[in-house]
């Protein structure tokens, strides 16, 4: 223990003496550990974590198999067959957005919700802090009308009323009693796209008879919790069978394909998983880095201290003590490194999370823990280990008799260290690791921003409306009634806007392409029944007003667009997109065939237009089928409002509120934005996982530099003298520049060719992140190599401008 | 040859300044044999230094045969030097990671010859040394006297006219000292001007003129011949 102490000291009083070093040292360690931590601190919160409910380990989500074998939602009567033929699962719940506007309080204002199964908050088992759960008999039609606030919405629209159980609050016109109140820490797992968060609850409350509980009115998410003891593949083996019996039942309304039981935790993060664990390497790489430049300055440290280390062991001190006075210099180093990293870390997961998309799941939770000090210290600790292995090394290869003798001279042309070369190599191998990942991902972004989204993004202007105080059947023929006030409504708005200055057109739709909501049919094409149902295609629907296309400039190529004869009352009708027409009629005129949305209830639909086709999940999804339905055909309770302006949109965004207002004040407007921000929403994931690759791929590409830096410094030093003979025997400023350069450049092409190798062997692993460009892109794999060994040349000039200003009298002093 | 007139050389120290060379006048003449002698510090190496064109920061006049160096530019300088001098340290300075031929190849490799002109200068410079046995190996695998004897070969392969030696022998036995010293003997009898430092009174002997130094200023000339 005692040696222990005098070795701290000893190590505090060499790393006090050296602050230059020590100050280099700890920064790089520093950023190395920093950068991990950070990464690890979102993966930790992210994937790793538990999520926050009792074996939540327990909760798996269900759908329904596609035939690209995708996951889809799921129906209501197939959600009962799972439910109630499942032996390996307690209970499951079928859940479905819903987006209700709350009004009595001013402003109205539409909220987040879902509607759920009364069992729901058992599964995931969590009870309201105030009130009750849902009751069974509540999922009833009839008896549903009761809601369940989230913490949140409790403080903000109900002042943390504490008798608000009880009361009664006004959603879409209707009367909800609110039941209970969630706790204050309770996270809805069910975020998607379009809702950050949950914050009301309402019972699901089908029934079979409903129109929209038909088995392939696929519209529902089921979420279900295994019995104790049941291992996953169990109940994936369970519910395939139950999938297949479904299938022999009813060949016609259910798919063959089987059912997909995801892990609750792994559903939610399934699409960043990937580019974390691509982060967490990238990371790991710097740190690498860092650890190869950190043992470099120690290698040259031990260079210098040759002498007093020969004097210690003169003195009998035996190499294992020597050896371990150099680790807990490492040892102490790293944690002043740690220490450091911390505190950027602290900052740096601020940092993250201004940077992280909306959508990125878990947000909120990512934050330092124990489990992140713990991991913190861990690296710390192996780093240690790496960067103090290299001169402990060193030390039981050194003659101390030796050293003794030239009295810790270095002679003639300096004694150089092949793994100091080592180092650096290592280190420029796995800087151009990073940056040809980083590329690719650039390159990705790219070819992106390059891919046609099927209309015109620029001067759009785009806001969601939902008309409140309404109830009404969506996909009926809207002949008179309520919903004619809310087609009046829109009609009138919209030429309101019409008639601003600096509108060009407007129109509405149920969605925006790219605006990450999802409305999917299986469709039925007359005179194509195919045999199978399942081959039935599905087909994104948009229900649209006049002018819809003409402010997105989507190209009508066929037939003809909507009019104001398609009437309610008029003939069914429907346009198709350009896939579509293709897919089902190659070679042949769509036009005048008919279409019918899955149900048999609903009716067919002739087809008089083929438009352009448009992305609608994201730029990087391949074309899907997509039909229009007239606004009076299909009338939606909330939609997107697209204004094409003739300068800034955004400009235009309170006068075209101001429109909305003017025909009817009540009605909440959302998420104005230009278009050009909701393509840039789309694809914000890859973004965040591009800028902080790039980020990394920087830090590494400096730290390579430094080290490359570091080394040939130490060398032109070391060679001070054998650089003077040189210019004493007629060397010129070039020769001397070439002779460092050329060195400098050396290391660096080893690492480039073992780095190229490296990333063809790991560029793989980005492929989830990649677009537009495979993971060995030529031009990537020839041009990233060219900027590493411009900067590498950077780092060699000036050392080599060092080596030129020897004095060549060293030559002749030197005694 | 060489003329020197009122070199002069100092350094600041502190607030002061400390002179190394005072008042330097020296003629060489072509063929010539000159020893520098004098104590330690008394500026010998300075003043081969500044004779070899490696050090540029000196006041006064030096005229190497027509060039009036004091008004060269250090470009024009360097040029100067690889054309008429060679250097011989008392450490030898070969480099360690070159074989011998290799450190001979080094001063040609930094003139603008071509590889095979440098080859055969390196193959009759070995010859005439009869070192070509010894062409493979590096210097830390040859006897002080044999390095020294690279190192003369290495200083003489460019055919300087003027070879600048400093203590050549200073680190070696003096057989081998004496080997080096015919050497040094045979290059100026076949018209190479040579001017050596020595603390070496026998070496000194060598040489037909002896200049003595003493802190920066030129003592006395002897000439044991004359
Ligand atoms: N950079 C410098 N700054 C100040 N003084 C210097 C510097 N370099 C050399 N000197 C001084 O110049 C003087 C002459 O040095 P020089 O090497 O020419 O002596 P020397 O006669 O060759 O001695 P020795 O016989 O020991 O080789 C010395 O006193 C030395 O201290
Ligand atoms: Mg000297």
């Amino acid at each position: 223990m005692e040696t222990f102490w005098q070795d701290l000291k000893y190590a505090a009083r060499m790393l006090v003496k050296r602050p230059v070093f020590t100050a280099i040292a700890v920064l790089t360690l520093a950023l190395g550990i920093g950068a991990n931590t950070a990464i690890f601190t979102v993966v930790n919160a992210v994937l790793l974590r538990q999520l926050p409910f009792p074996h939540a380990e327990r909760l798996v989500m269900l759908w329904e198999q596609d035939k690209d074998r995708q996951p889809s939602n799921t129906s209501f009567a197939t959600y009962v067959d799972w439910r109630n033929e499942s032996q390996s699962l307690e209970n499951v719940a079928a859940l479905s957005d819903w987006s209700p506007t709350i009004t009595g309080q001013n402003p109205a204002e539409r909220l987040d919700g879902l509607r759920v199964s009364a069992s729901f908050f058992r599964i995931l088992g969590v009870k309201p802090v105030l009130g009750r759960d849902f009751l069974a008999e509540e999922d009833h039609r009839g008896n549903n009308r009761v809601a369940i606030l989230s913490n949140g919405l409790w403080i903000r629209k109900f002042g943390s009323d504490p008798a608000i159980v009880g009361k009664t609050i006004t959603m879409d016109s209707f009367h909800y009693v609110v039941v209970g109140v969630l706790p204050a820490g309770f996270e809805s797992p069910f975020a998607n796209f379009r809702q950050k968060t949950t914050e009301i609850w309402s019972p699901l409350a089908y029934n079979a008879t409903l129109p929209w509980a038909c088995r392939d009115c696929r519209h529902l998410r089921a979420v279900g919790r295994l019995k104790p003891g049941v291992p996953l593949e169990q109940a994936r083996a369970e519910m395939n069978t139950i999938s297949h019996n479904l299938f022999l039942e009813y060949p016609h309304e259910y798919s063959a394909e089987g059912v997909i039981v995801t892990p609750l935790q792994e559903e939610l993060v399934g699409d960043v998983r990937g580019a974390l664990f691509a982060l967490l390497g990238a990371v790991g790489f710097v740190l690498l880095i860092a650890c190869g430049n950190v043992a470099n300055l120690l290698l040259g440290l031990a260079a210098q201290r040759s002498r007093e280390i020969a004097i210690r062991s003169a003195l009998g001190s035996g190499r294992g003590r020597l050896v371990r006075q150099l680790f807990t210099e490492s040892v102490l180093l790293a944690m002043l490194g740690g220490a450091a990293g911390l505190l950027l870390a602290l900052w740096g997961v601020d940092f993250l999370i201004s940077l992280a998309p909306g959508n990125l799941p878990r947000l909120n939770e990512i934050h330092l823990d124990g489990q992140v000090l713990a991991y913190t210290l861990g690296l710390c600790l192996l780093t240690s280990l790496l960067f103090g292995m290299a001169p402990a090394w060193q030390i039981f290869r050194m003659d101390p008799n030796e050293s003794l003798k030239k009295g810790g001279r270095q002679t003639g042309a300096g004694r150089r260290h092949p793994m100091r070369g080592a180092l650096v190599v290592s280190g420029v191998a796995l800087a151009l690791m990073l940056l040809i990942g980083s590329s690719l991902m650039l390159r990705s972004v790219n070819s992106l921003l390059g891919v046609n989204p099927g209309f015109d993004p620029q001067h759009l202007l785009t806001m969601e409306i939902d008309v409140s105080g309404v109830s009404y059947e969506e996909d009926v023929p809207c002949v008179a009634g309520p919903c004619r006030t809310v087609l009046n409504f829109y009609q009138q708005a919209l030429a309101r806007i019409r008639a601003l200055p600096g509108v060009e057109a407007a129109g509405t739709a149920s969605q925006l392409p790219l605006g990450g909501n999802l409305d999917m049919y299986g469709m039925h094409v007359e005179g194509k029944l195919s045999a199978n149902p399942q081959d039935d295609p599905n087909a994104d629907r948009y229900g649209i007003s006049l002018g819809y296309l003409r402010a997105m400039r989507i190209p009508v190529l066929r037939g003809r667009e909507f009019t104001e004869q398609d009437r309610a009352d008029s003939p069914p009708v429907v346009l198709i997109s350009d896939t579509f027409a293709r897919r089902m009629w190659p070679g042949e005129d769509p036009l005048g065939h008919r279409i019918k949305m899955g149900a048999d209830a609903r009716p067919w639909r002739t087809i008089v237009g083929v438009v352009g086709d448009v992305r609608h999940k994201g730029l990087d999804a391949p074309h899907t089928m997509q039909i229009y339905l007239p606004q009076t055909q299909w009338l939606d309770s909330s939609t997107a409002l697209v204004v094409r302006s003739t300068g800034d949109p955004l400009a235009l965004a309170s006068a075209v509120r101001n429109a909305v207002w003017s025909v009817d004040s009540n009605q909440p407007i959302s998420n104005t934005a230009t278009m050009d921000r909701v393509i840039a929403t789309s694809m914000a994931q890859r973004r965040f996982a591009m800028t902080l690759f790039g980020i990394f791929a920087g830090l590494a590409l400096v730290l390579a530099a430094v080290g490359l830096y570091g080394v040939l410094t130490h060398n032109v030093s070391t060679r001070t003298n054998e650089i003077g003979v040189r210019i004493a025997l007629g060397a010129q400023s070039g020769h001397i520049v070439r002779l460092v350069v050329n060195e400098g450049l050396l290391l660096t092409g080893i690492g480039i060719v073992i780095g190229l190798a490296g990333a063809a062997a790991l560029s793989r692993f980005l492929a989830s992140q990649l677009f537009g460009v495979t993971p060995t892109d030529a031009m990537t794999f020839a041009g990233v190599p060219l900027l590493l060994a411009a900067v590498a040349l950077l780092a060699c000039y000036v050392p080599a401008r060092r080596a030129t200003r020897v004095d060549p009298m060293v030559a002749l002093r030197y005694e | 040859m060489i003329k020197l007139h009122n070199v002069e050389k100092s350094y600041e120290v502190g607030a002061g300044r400390t002179w190394v060379l005072r008042r330097i006048d020296l003629e060489i003449k072509e063929g010539e044999f000159l020893t520098i002698m004098g104590p330690s510090g008394a500026g010998k190496s300075t003043l081969l230094a500044i004779l070899g064109m490696l050090d540029g920061a000196w006041t006064g006049e030096y005229n190497l045969f027509e060039h009036a160096v004091h008004k060269l530019k250090n470009q024009q300088r360097v040029e100067l030097h690889k054309r008429y001098i060679g250097f011989v340290f008392q450490q030898y300075h070969l480099l360690d990671n070159l074989t011998v031929a290799e450190n001979l190849d080094l001063p040609l490799s930094y003139r603008d010859l071509k590889k095979s002109e440098r080859q055969s200068t390196v193959a009759d410079v070995l010859d005439r040394f009869q070192i070509v046995g010894k062409k493979d190996l590096y210097p830390s695998q040859l006897s002080g006297g044999q390095q020294q004897l690279v190192a003369v070969a290495r200083a003489v392969i460019g055919n300087p006219k003027v070879l600048l030696a400093d203590e050549p022998t200073g680190s070696l036995h003096s057989s081998h000292g004496k080997m080096i010293m015919d050497l040094l003997k045979e290059l100026n009898r076949q018209g190479t001007t040579i001017i050596q430092v020595t603390h070496n009174d026998a070496w000194a002997a060598y040489g037909g003129r002896i200049l003595n130094l003493l802190d920066g200023w030129i003592a006395k000339e002897d000439r044991p011949g004359a």
